[in-house]
């Protein structure tokens, strides 16, 4: 099934202040554990004291895994997380458009009657909430018991950036949160497509060169990513850009003097397209 | 043999990027520093900021020594403190009537505690995740010797009776302590246990002459040899990584992270 998740504008217009993370998905299970490993990278970019990490990784699961099992009736609907970080207070938001009864109870099959309970344990404030367009929210708060790492570029215009489609879409703040958000997003992205192991590495190669280089000419300060994910090859879109800056990432991906680049060294295909707010690099990365 | 790779360092920009190299022991000249770093600075001279990074590299490694009875390996903390270095000469401002030791020095000794601070994540590493790389990087090794090509994730997994996510994570893990040291003896084919830097040792020489006629004012030459070497194997040979581990006796996983640690030094180097 080919599903393209266009983002709503007005989803992307978080009051977050600091590096956030948005990850918007289809609700199936095996999403479940991309949003864990996302949210693992983060943990570290920001330094977070890993036992808190071991909470709102555990949390967060069971808010996603309610969505997978009760928001759509088994179907697989939308399904967002948004991550952010506060000074000593980490909020992530769940998200689903289920017209189900509100607020349903939040009893993931796999744990019986514990979902619930669980995240009431896990974090420090919670709240369930009916979104406007008929779905249901969860907000989490967790109390990281130090300040984050707030490491974040100067914010380029003025206006708020729809990432490209695709099945699955990451909006993550430049620098070293988009680093490890994206090498460990791609590497399950390219482990489910059949990857041999080596070349799931070769995968990080191309994370880490997107991470570097695609802020300098991205329009806006987060770094967004579409993936179209597959068997033996899947595909990647990174914008949007102002003119000529899909063009610019590819060379700024050089390597020293050998006259070669690493995204097309690591890539089976490379195409400019253009998009609503410029031009978008969509990359084919076969196994 | 860390002699040699310090030589190496040492000697490399000297040859490509200026001709007339300053002889031992005069690389803390207070008159040559202040000049150099002037017209680096207003002139945006390259040479100028080559040659002094290269007169300097014994004193950031002179710092790096400082912590040689750790745990970390003395190749790992003179790299760090060279790349702090280079730094710390672009940051520099000469008209603030700081010297440039006194700006040079916090710089590299704060990225020294960095990076004591990022690899003690390794050793946090807990018990369980750590039997589990291990049983990772076993069934891999079987699975290519079973089937004669590097096996899948989702074919460990399947061996193990884990999920992706777990396989993913126990090789994030088995890197991470990997990281620890580059000394540390590793079981070739043969049986015999020699260190991943000797093991790379071998083979530099062409790739030098190769690297010192190309551009001058290019990255690629300040990063140590083993890390040219690696990038040379994997994008100007086009080895697979599992190739270039068979070639170098060593395992996949460490190919995979000195090859990403190598990109990372070489990207800031480009950008500093």
């Amino acid at each position: 099934m080919s599903v393209r998740l266009v983002p709503k504008l007005d989803l992307m217009l978080g009051e977050c202040e600091g590096p956030d993370l948005r990850l918007l998905m289809l609700s199936r299970a095996e999403n479940v554990a991309l949003v864990r490993r996302a949210i693992e990278g983060l943990a570290l970019a920001l330094d977070i004291d890993p036992a808190v990490t071991v909470d709102i990784v555990a949390a967060t699961s069971e808010a996603c895994n309610n969505v997978v099992l009760h928001a759509y009736g088994g179907r697989p609907g939308l399904l967002e997380l948004h991550v952010c970080p506060d000074h000593d207070e980490l909020c992530v938001t769940v998200r689903d458009e289920g017209a189900g009864i509100r607020p349903r109870p939040l009893v993931p099959a796999s744990s019986p009657g514990v979902g619930l309970s669980m995240i009431h344990a896990l974090t420090d404030s919670v709240e369930f909430r009916s979104s406007h367009d008929g779905g249901t929210e969860v907000r989490m708060t967790f109390d990281t018991g130090r300040p984050m790492t707030k490491d974040i570029p100067e914010l380029v215009g003025d206006r708020q950036i729809s990432p490209p489609p695709g099945e699955l879409v990451v909006s993550v703040a430049s620098g070293a949160l988009a680093e490890a958000v994206l090498s460990r997003v791609l590497a399950m992205t390219a482990s489910r497509a059949n990857f041999a192991v080596d070349r799931v590495n070769d995968v990080q190669l191309v994370s880490d060169a997107i991470a570097a280089h695609a802020p300098a000419t991205s329009v806006g300060r987060h770094l967004h990513i579409a993936l179209d994910p597959g068997s033996q090859v899947f595909g990647v879109k990174v914008g949007p850009f102002q003119s000529g800056g899909a063009e610019a990432l590819l060379s700024a991906s050089s390597i020293g003097e050998t006259g070669l680049e690493l995204l097309e060294e690591l890539t089976v295909e490379r195409r400019v397209e253009p998009d609503l707010d410029g031009e978008v690099l969509s990359l084919s990365i076969a196994g | 043999m860390s002699s040699t790779r310090t030589a190496k360092l040492a000697n490399g920009p000297a040859t490509a990027a200026s001709p007339a190299a300053p002889s031992r022991g005069v690389w803390f000249d207070e008159q040559t520093t202040d000049r150099l770093l002037r017209r680096y600075r207003t002139m945006g001279d390259q040479r100028a900021r080559a040659e002094l990074i290269e007169r300097m590299v014994p004193f950031a490694r002179r710092l790096a020594d400082r912590y040689r009875h750790t745990s970390q390996s003395s190749d790992d903390l003179a790299q760090v403190a060279s790349l702090a270095l280079v730094k710390a000469v672009d940051r520099f401002d000469p008209d603030r009537g700081v010297r440039f030791a006194a700006f040079a020095v916090p710089t590299i000794l704060g990225e020294l505690k960095r990076h004591f601070r990022d690899m003690g994540w390794s050793v946090r590493v807990p018990r369980g995740l750590q039997e589990r790389a291990l049983q990772v990087e076993r069934t891999s090794a079987m699975l290519a010797t079973a089937t004669g090509r590097t096996p899948t994730v989702m074919e460990i997994a399947g061996k193990l009776e884990m999920t992706a996510e777990e396989v993913l994570e126990a090789l994030e893990a088995r890197q991470a302590f990997d990281a620890l040291s580059m000394d540390t003896p590793h079981q070739t084919t043969e049986g015999e246990g020699i260190t991943l830097g000797e093991s790379l040792g071998k083979e530099d020489e062409g790739f030098d002459r190769a690297v010192d006629r190309a551009a001058v004012a290019s990255a690629l030459p300040l990063l140590p040899a083993r890390d040219r070497e690696i990038i040379r194997l994997r994008f100007v040979d086009e080895l697979t990584q599992t190739e270039i581990a068979e070639r170098l006796g060593v395992s996949q996983m460490q190919v995979s992270r000195l090859l990403r640690r190598a990109l990372q030094r070489l990207r800031e180097l480009a950008e500093s």
